[in-house]
């Protein structure tokens, strides 16, 4: 017996008010740990980005082509060391919901570039040969049942193929990525394939390229090459806009505008809410518990004692149900993967998130449970005595 | 018999002896009502800006497979054809077809706040400005002239985008266009930015147009043109209706806001109505004697359970009321972010509607409602001699 | 837990007690100056009206309310020139409580109830299982040890309370209405005890009671009236 069984007993006392607290604040964990991982996830393709790498797209905008002439240009600025072409596609597999990246690229460059994009040996040579070939992601793979060899339909939305027939591509590679920056859920086809067809197939579509990707040689200065080649166009037909990989992805997340910041609020709010929950819950129990913590100094107990038996009840009870909740957070983030698979691509719920929101539980429960503590402190022993139970 | 009810004043009175409990669980309820309310309006506002504008008379011509004009290309002869050969396309006083052959692209602009984001700008052409008639509304300077580098600005972007206001200078490739008007337009149309498109098509060395935009004359049926042109062979087209178009444009974002809103509402809702239970079951608790002595007084269980009911139903009602009022104060503000259907910037505004509010009262009060159910009917299922012994 | 006749301790010496409470906005007179001394190893009846005083006195001698003027010392202990710690440390070595509501914890078994002013008492987890065994044999409930309150009558609540109470062996045990929510024959079982606690174990035995029957098992009753004493009468 110690005063550990009082804490327990107590808090099994009220099974059902303890639990629909303890739940409340498992929700709440939850519902943090999702947005919270959604920022990061979007995040991490900023952070892990490659140093050696900068995008080349138009000034004016990043779905205006840039001339085809532009990839030998490029390839004498002095530092660069490869230059892959990239478009993209904008195909619709069966309805527009299916919605996923395709890009149509130098493939040896680009697997060259990317060395985060894994396959076997076999895989490339199979795509290498084959002109209507593609590679596809693991979790694309996966949603929509792809193997290797097996055609995708795709109908051209901005590159349309005469009478709206669909594009066809046999799968030659399946790959992972060993980066966040490359998701899993990308169609690559080759550049070759996507010009000829405009060029002799009678496809209609922009007829430049959209963004180069280049590889810097080692030892360059990203400030400056991006600089250098911006100034090489400058006068040219189009003038360009070069950035950073780092800042290229940057660009999709300022896109989004204000949802990461309304996501917070949201989730600020949720955390507040719950905070009202777990302090009506600690002064329900307080009320209950006057008469005991009066005994307990009757005793001679410390009157600190009676306030901390409360505060440690409270965070006790926070931190299992925040620890439920951060445990069913960890556990669907393969099924939130999947969900999200196109949307948020890679989504993944880091440690860091999962100590956050621990640290989050606890902060809850000892604020949840301070209120009543101090208002237990400054109550006088006669007076608890005299309570009603 | 008749139902014996327990007055009004009871649970009222009940609420206010156990105010701060009430408070508490009424603030909860508050929280998911305004964070449920917030989406909605955004979406409402999303709505209004896009979905719930359009003309019915007027024709949208897009290449056959585009899902929106960043994805069509027409070239220029093709717009000639469309807009001498179309019957179903109205003509003005001299006789001139009510269409044009617009251009479409995102420019990648600076943020007056930091970063960079996709302001669409459309090359118009004269009878653009006459289609759309008096919707137009050019609320400080002057419309742009035709055959100068200069652009109109929509009001929402003046505030947003650097290089917007009037007078200033917006540079295009090597283009250089100066802003002479801000324009006000009741739908989409006042994300965008307006300039001749054969300027801009020389600024950008693209002489490709989007689409086609025409007046129809009354009694044209837009689905029969769309069926006509879908296997044109000089001119194959997809043919919509302006306000169909704009509907296909929002499909994502707006089915996002709506399930997001529900998505993260409902779950803070459960979480706010546990809070509710809490709170009710400490009110029966603590008033079992007074329970005994209503029954021993004759009142029966429904009476009892509903009166108890009531009480969580008014603090849902009071959760309401202050969630609100946390949002109403966001009606009218005006946000932006990227809709992923066009890839580019879409300003509008929260809205609060006299329909969301209703929604959100309702959901408040099924969350008051369903939290307190458990502790009503634990109350009304008290034994009078169990409840009187009770200490 | 005994104590020879010649070191008995307990001795309570009141000199000059003042006490008044803010009620709302008027202020309330409790103690109007109360001298009292008290013999160690007695039990001392307090009688007397609602709000003649009595439980407050019994509070400030417990040290769990403090006095607006006047000294109170048990043996050589001035317990009005102690802080709010120092007090709670001294009635945990000398001082136990019996209510008139029990008071046990519903949470604790018997056995824990017992046990839980001993944790302040520096015992090995063995000690303080046997001393509170120890102190429910002599209240007769060693058989009840692990029952809950809610599975004990009003009586053996009380007894428990009483083993509660000398569980850590203190000087003085304070009682209030100890017999006020007990029918005759648990009443007198309980005063019975209270008296044996004194006549066998040496305790001071102070019990604010309304219960005439009480002075009967008192050496010595206190009267007061509208805060001051109105009478001493020994037994």
């Amino acid at each position: 017996m110690s005063l550990f069984t009082l804490l327990r007993r107590n808090l099994l006392r009220h099974k059902l008010r303890n639990a629909l607290t303890a739940l409340a604040v498992a929700v709440a964990l939850f519902l943090f740990c999702f947005l919270y991982s959604v920022i990061t996830t979007l995040k991490s393709a900023v952070t892990s980005s490659s140093a050696d790498r900068v995008v080349v797209q138009s000034a004016v905008s990043l779905f205006m082509d840039l001339p085809k002439t532009y990839t030998a240009k490029l390839a004498d600025v002095e530092g660069v060391e490869s230059v892959a072409r990239w478009n993209w596609f904008g195909g619709v597999y069966r309805d527009p919901s299916n919605f996923f990246a395709q890009f149509a690229v130098d493939p040896e460059i680009f697997l060259a570039q990317f060395k985060e994009c894994v396959i076997t040996p076999e895989e490339r040579a199979a795509w290498l040969a084959d002109r209507r070939g593609c590679l596809i992601g693991r979790a694309l793979a996966r949603k929509f049942g792809w193997k290797i060899g097996d055609t995708i339909p795709l109908i051209g939305t901005i590159y349309t193929r005469p009478e709206g027939a669909a594009w066809e591509f046999t799968v030659r590679g399946i790959y992972s990525s060993s980066k966040t920056n490359l998701d899993e859920s990308t169609l690559w086809f080759q550049y070759e394939f996507l010009d000829e067809s405009i060029v002799n197939g009678g496809v209609q579509g922009p007829k430049g390229v959209g963004v180069f990707y280049v590889k810097t040689k080692p030892g360059t200065s990203l400030a400056e090459i991006t600089q250098r080649i911006d100034a090489r166009f400058e006068g040219d037909e189009q003038r360009t806009l070069t950035q950073t990989e780092a800042a290229f992805q940057a660009g999709f997340i300022t896109m989004l505008g204000s949802v990461p910041a309304f996501l917070s609020g949201i989730g600020g709010a949720v955390l507040f809410a719950i905070l009202f929950s777990v302090v009506n819950t600690m002064m329900i129990t307080s009320r209950e518990r006057t008469k005991e913590l009066g005994v307990l100094q009757a005793l001679g107990f410390r009157r600190a004692i009676g306030a901390r038996l409360l505060l440690f009840e409270s965070m006790l009870l926070c931190g299992l149900g925040g620890l439920a909740g951060l445990a069913l957070g960890a556990s669907t983030e393969g099924t939130f993967r999947e969900m999200f698979g196109t949307q948020i691509p890679g989504y993944t719920v880091e440690p860091l998130t999962l100590v956050i929101g621990v640290a989050i539980a606890l902060a809850v429960g000892a604020a949840g449970g301070l209120f009543p503590a101090l208002q237990a402190r400054g109550l006088r022993v006669a007076d608890a005595l005299r309570a009603e139970a | 018999m008749a139902l014996k009810l327990l007055p009004l004043a009871y649970p009222l009175r009940s609420l206010r002896v156990r105010w701060t409990s009430s408070a508490y669980s009424a603030i909860g309820i508050a929280l998911s009502v305004a964070v449920f309310s917030a989406i909605l309006s955004l979406r409402a506002g999303f709505q209004e800006a896009f979905s719930e504008t359009g003309r019915e008379d007027v024709a949208i011509y897009l290449r056959p497979g585009a899902t929106s004009e960043g994805e069509s290309g027409i070239r220029k002869e093709q717009i000639e054809l469309l807009k001498k050969g179309r019957p179903e396309i109205a003509t003005d006083a001299d006789g001139v077809p009510l269409a044009a052959g617009e251009s479409y692209l995102a420019l990648n602009l600076a943020r007056l706040d930091g970063g960079t984001t996709n302001v669409p700008i459309r090359g118009i052409e004269p009878m653009s400005l006459k289609v759309h008639g008096a919707d137009l509304r050019v609320v400080e300077g002057r419309p742009i002239s035709f055959g100068a580098d200069e652009v109109m600005v929509g009001r929402p972007l003046a505030n947003r985008i650097r290089d917007c206001r009037l007078g200033d200078t917006l540079q295009i490739n090597y283009g250089k266009f100066r802003v002479v008007g801000i324009f006000d337009h009741g739908g989409a149309y006042t994300s965008e930015i307006w300039v001749d498109a054969d300027r801009l098509a020389g600024a950008v060395k693209r002489e490709v147009r989007q689409r086609v935009m025409a007046q129809m004359k009354p009694g044209v049926s837009i689905e029969t043109v769309a069926q006509e042109l879908e296997g044109d062979k000089q001119t194959p087209m997809k043919v919509l209706g302006e306000r169909a178009y704009f509907a296909s444009q929002t499909g994502a974002l707006g089915s996002t806001l709506l399930v997001l809103g529900l998505l993260i509402g409902g779950i803070m809702g459960i979480a706010a109505m546990l809070g509710a239970t809490n709170t009710m079951l400490a009110s029966v608790g603590s008033r079992t004697r007074e329970v005994g002595i209503l029954l021993s007084l004759g009142f029966g269980r429904l009476a009892i359970f509903l009166s108890f009911l009531l009480e969580s139903a008014l603090i849902g009602l009071a959760g309401a009321a202050v969630g609100l009022l946390l949002v109403v104060p966001l009606n009218g503000i005006e946000t932006g972010t990227t809709n992923f259907q066009t890839f580019t910037e879409a300003t509008f505004a929260f809205r609060i509607t006299p329909g969301l509010l209703l929604d959100a009262t309702i959901f408040a009060v099924v969350l008051g409602l369903i939290g307190g159910a458990a502790p009503a009917w634990k109350a009304a299922r008290m034994l009078p001699t169990q409840a009187l012994r009770r200490q | 837990m005994s104590s020879s006749s010649q070191d008995r301790r307990g001795r309570i010496s009141i000199a000059g007690v003042r006490k008044s409470y803010t009620r709302g906005t008027e202020e309330v007179t409790v103690l109007s100056g109360v001298d009292l001394e008290i013999e160690a190893g007695r039990v001392v009846a307090l009688m007397g009206p609602s709000g003649s005083g009595k439980s407050t006195l019994l509070n400030l001698i417990g040290g769990l309310d403090v006095a607006d003027e006047g000294r109170i010392t048990v043996d050589d202990t001035v317990i009005t020139a102690l802080r709010a710690d120092e007090l709670a440390a001294w009635r945990s070595r000398h001082v136990g409580f019996v209510f008139q509501s029990f008071n046990l914890i519903p949470v604790l078994t018997a056995q824990e109830n017992v046990e839980l002013p001993l944790l302040l008492q520096p015992l090995s987890k063995a000690q303080r299982k046997e001393q509170a065994r120890y102190a429910l044999e002599i209240v007769g409930l060693a058989d009840r040890a692990g029952h809950r309150p809610g599975q004990l009558s009003g009586g053996q609540e009380q007894r428990v309370a009483i083993a509660r109470a000398i569980a850590s062996d203190p000087t003085l045990i304070l009682a209030d209405e100890p017999t006020g929510d007990l029918d005759r024959t648990n009443a007198d079982a309980v005063l019975q005890m209270l008296r044996r606690l004194a006549d066998e174990l040496g305790k001071t035995v102070l019990m604010v009671t309304h219960d005439n029957a009480a002075s009967a098992f008192a050496h010595q009753t206190v009267h007061l009236d509208k805060g001051a004493l109105a009478g001493v009468a020994h037994a």
